[in-house]
């Protein structure tokens, strides 16, 4: 005869299971919010501490991943707003990002790493909801899932991408022609 | 430019942001955590409340014991109000309301500061609904023990002092309300607006 798993058993073993799953894209996420590598270690843990007192609650009305986005960005714009360590963030540019690979030439090495500051900092240049919606892009979500996360329609998603990559290359041209 | 493809390719390719815990060890730390923050929310619930029904018990028998009528009365109105406290705060006291998460962006961040917006509104309102009517309460009392005391033939101003006291400690309450914890919460609503600006 077959036991009922404990709830907090079940509870376990998902938690477990979304954060292998998840990490990387949780840590990006972090990525988007704040620069220094506490900041984003803090909104992590923050997340991680939402999803575990989510996942009782979670009836699968909606998919997995874009619950999982939800509470993420949500967590994340509240512990954000809290985040006291701007001046730390300015001052770590330089921290959390790759370092460098031996098999790997010098010059592709600084040009992706180039091409990385960049990026983040872009991104985080964005209002909010367009940071959330190109990074949920990133994540390879469709614009139906990002609809789901964001309650917005496809279509303003659509709309929204398209003025957020003329926004990004615009300022890849401005990277471009500065000396 | 950078092409789409190599945008992917850049935002997933960071080392850095990959796996740096073992999920068993996020998860053990995240149990701690809830664990440790669900302890001092009920610890802090219980002092308040307790403290409340100290207040209820002992002005309750001040009252009983409260040899002028009007002394009676303000000593009912304090203990009234204790014990409105240890009725309240177990159970709309929890700390801040706890926002669901899974609500899509818009919807939550629309529900985040309305939340601030209650919460100042709350606490701009609590010096009338909490904190003046304890006050008016021991006031009475204080203004009945000089009047019983001037009846009897005392000097009715050897009562001054502890009206000064009690008028003192309520203000102090008042000022912490008004200049550090309004402030406080105005503060983490502009946070929120500058990082949610012209994000809607």
């Amino acid at each position: 005869m077959e036991t009922a798993a404990h709830p907090d058993d079940r509870c376990r073993e998902i938690f477990l299971r979304l954060i292998a799953e998840y990490e990387g894209a949780l840590r990006r996420l972090a990525g988007v919010y704040a620069n220094a590598p506490q900041d984003r270690e803090d909104i992590v843990q923050e997340i991680a501490v939402a999803l575990w007192r989510a996942i009782p609650a979670f009836r699968g009305e909606s998919s997995e991943r874009t619950w999982l986005y939800r509470i993420a960005h949500n967590t994340a714009i509240t512990i954000s707003g809290k985040l006291r360590r701007k001046a730390h963030s300015e001052s770590s540019v330089d921290e959390g990002f790759e370092h460098p690979s031996d098999a790997e030439h010098e010059d592709e090495r600084l040009i992706r790493e180039q091409k990385r500051r960049w990026l983040f900092h872009a991104i985080r240049d964005l209002p909010v909801l367009d940071r959330q919606i190109l990074s949920l892009h990133l994540e390879d979500l469709s614009h139906g899932e990002i609809g789901e996360v964001t309650g917005m329609s496809p279509g303003a998603i659509a709309t929204r991408l398209s003025r957020i990559r003329d926004r990004l290359t615009q300022g890849a041209r401005q990277l471009e022609v500065r000396p | 430019m950078i092409p789409p493809d190599e945008l992917r390719q850049i935002w997933s390719g960071q080392r850095d942001f990959e796996r740096t815990k073992g999920g068993k060890e996020m998860l053990a730390s995240v149990i701690e955590k809830t664990r440790t923050l669900d302890r001092m929310v009920a610890a802090r619930n219980m002092r308040e409340c307790l403290a409340g029904v100290f207040v209820a018990a002992f002005f309750a028998w001040a009252a009983w014991s409260a040899p002028s009528v009007l002394e009676r009365l303000g000593m009912t109105i304090v203990s009234l109000t204790g014990a409105w406290y240890a009725y309240y705060l177990p159970r709309y006291g929890k700390g801040p309301r706890r926002l669901d998460p899974s609500a899509n962006l818009t919807a939550y961040r629309a529900i985040l500061r309305e939340g601030y917006d209650q919460q100042i509104r709350l606490l701009r309102s609590v010096k009338y609904w909490a904190i003046l009517p304890a006050y008016v309460g021991v006031l009475m009392a204080r203004i009945g023990t000089g009047m019983r005391l001037a009846a009897e033939g005392k000097n009715p101003w050897t009562n001054v002092s502890s009206v000064a006291i009690v008028t003192a400690i309520f203000v102090a309450v008042w000022l912490l309300m008004e200049f550090r914890s309004l402030p406080r919460l105005q503060r983490l609503k502009n946070d929120l607006s500058a990082v949610t600006k012209n994000g809607d």
